[in-house]
């Protein structure tokens, strides 16, 4: 597998979601900026897992904070601040890894056919952990003014 | 003309997202039902009549693919067109849905005006949606 590819396709994929389902521009910024344990609210943030097999088996893990998924949540469901609720926001986070997972695979090689599995929530520290061992693997961090999403994938 | 559109999908905000979709591409009119997959559509089916089907691929008790393949295997049930709107971006897989009788397939992402295009394509012009022939306009939420 190429790994570059692979990362260029999850940028753009993200970028893509980002701006076409959720109405936000992002930018790329490095991990050495953000790492994922920092900051007094990494326990309020929401990780997301997602597995996919056939060909290629691993999967893909979101870490965002609160703010970053309230603005997700508030365009893409048209709702006030107020009315957003924590099921809402797993709700996002979990059409947003499956968008971006299809995504990716779609622009990495849209001949090859991938079994994505159902995306599910898990604990913020594993999602941390995730991304604290990601190591050569792709790993992209999407900024904007409400914060940053970490997503890496595993295979 | 009124129509009976049923939303097939895991995710309730993504269900809500193709609903206010539908509705602000001229089908606020539109009577909307909602299942989770497949099966609970196939339920729906026994008393309802519909004149679309909105579905989603992935979906935990019964897929897509296999709700497709269940109407189509039933002569009545068969004539209702069924829209794909999914994350699965493979030629491959767009191309068995389409061989097992899908009216349509887009991919997530999609702009409102996709879904307006094809739900336009699948039903034609209705009274419904307000078309005066343009077509290429951007779709207001």
């Amino acid at each position: 597998m190429k790994l570059e590819t692979m990362e260029k396709a999850m940028k753009t994929s993200i970028f893509e979601v980002l701006e076409t389902m959720f109405y936000m521009a992002p930018e790329f910024a490095d991990l050495s900026d953000h790492p994922p344990e920092s900051g007094d609210t990494a326990g309020s943030m929401l990780g997301c897992t997602l597995e996919f097999s056939n060909g290629l088996s691993g999967r893909f893990t979101a870490l965002a904070p609160p703010d970053f998924l309230r603005e997700m949540t508030e365009n893409f469901m048209a709702l006030d601040p107020d009315e957003i609720t924590s099921t809402h926001m797993e709700g996002i986070i979990k059409e947003y890894l499956n968008m971006v997972a299809g995504g990716t695979f779609r622009l990495y090689d849209d001949t090859l056919v991938f079994n994505l599995g159902t995306p599910a929530i898990i604990p913020p520290d594993e999602a941390a952990a995730a991304i604290d061992n990601a190591g050569d693997a792709p790993l992209i961090l999407a900024r904007t003014d409400s914060g940053v999403m970490w997503i890496t994938i595993e295979m | 003309m009124a129509v009976n559109i049923l939303i097939v999908d895991d995710s309730l905000p993504m269900r809500a997202v193709i609903k206010k979709t539908i509705k602000a591409s001229g089908y606020g009119a539109a009577t909307f039902f909602e299942a989770e997959d497949g099966r609970q559509a196939l339920d729906l089916l026994q008393n309802q009549w519909l004149d679309i089907i909105v579905s989603d691929y992935n979906m935990p008790d019964m897929d897509g693919m296999t709700l497709l393949t269940h109407l189509k295997a039933d002569e009545l049930l068969a004539t209702i067109p069924v829209l794909i709107i999914t994350t699965e971006g493979s030629r491959v897989k767009e191309q068995e849905f389409m061989d097992k009788g899908a009216a349509g397939y887009i991919k997530k992402p999609f702009t409102p005006e996709e879904i307006r295009d094809k739900l336009k394509q699948i039903l034609g012009d209705t009274d419904e949606t307000g078309d005066n022939g343009e077509g290429d306009e951007d779709l207001d939420f």
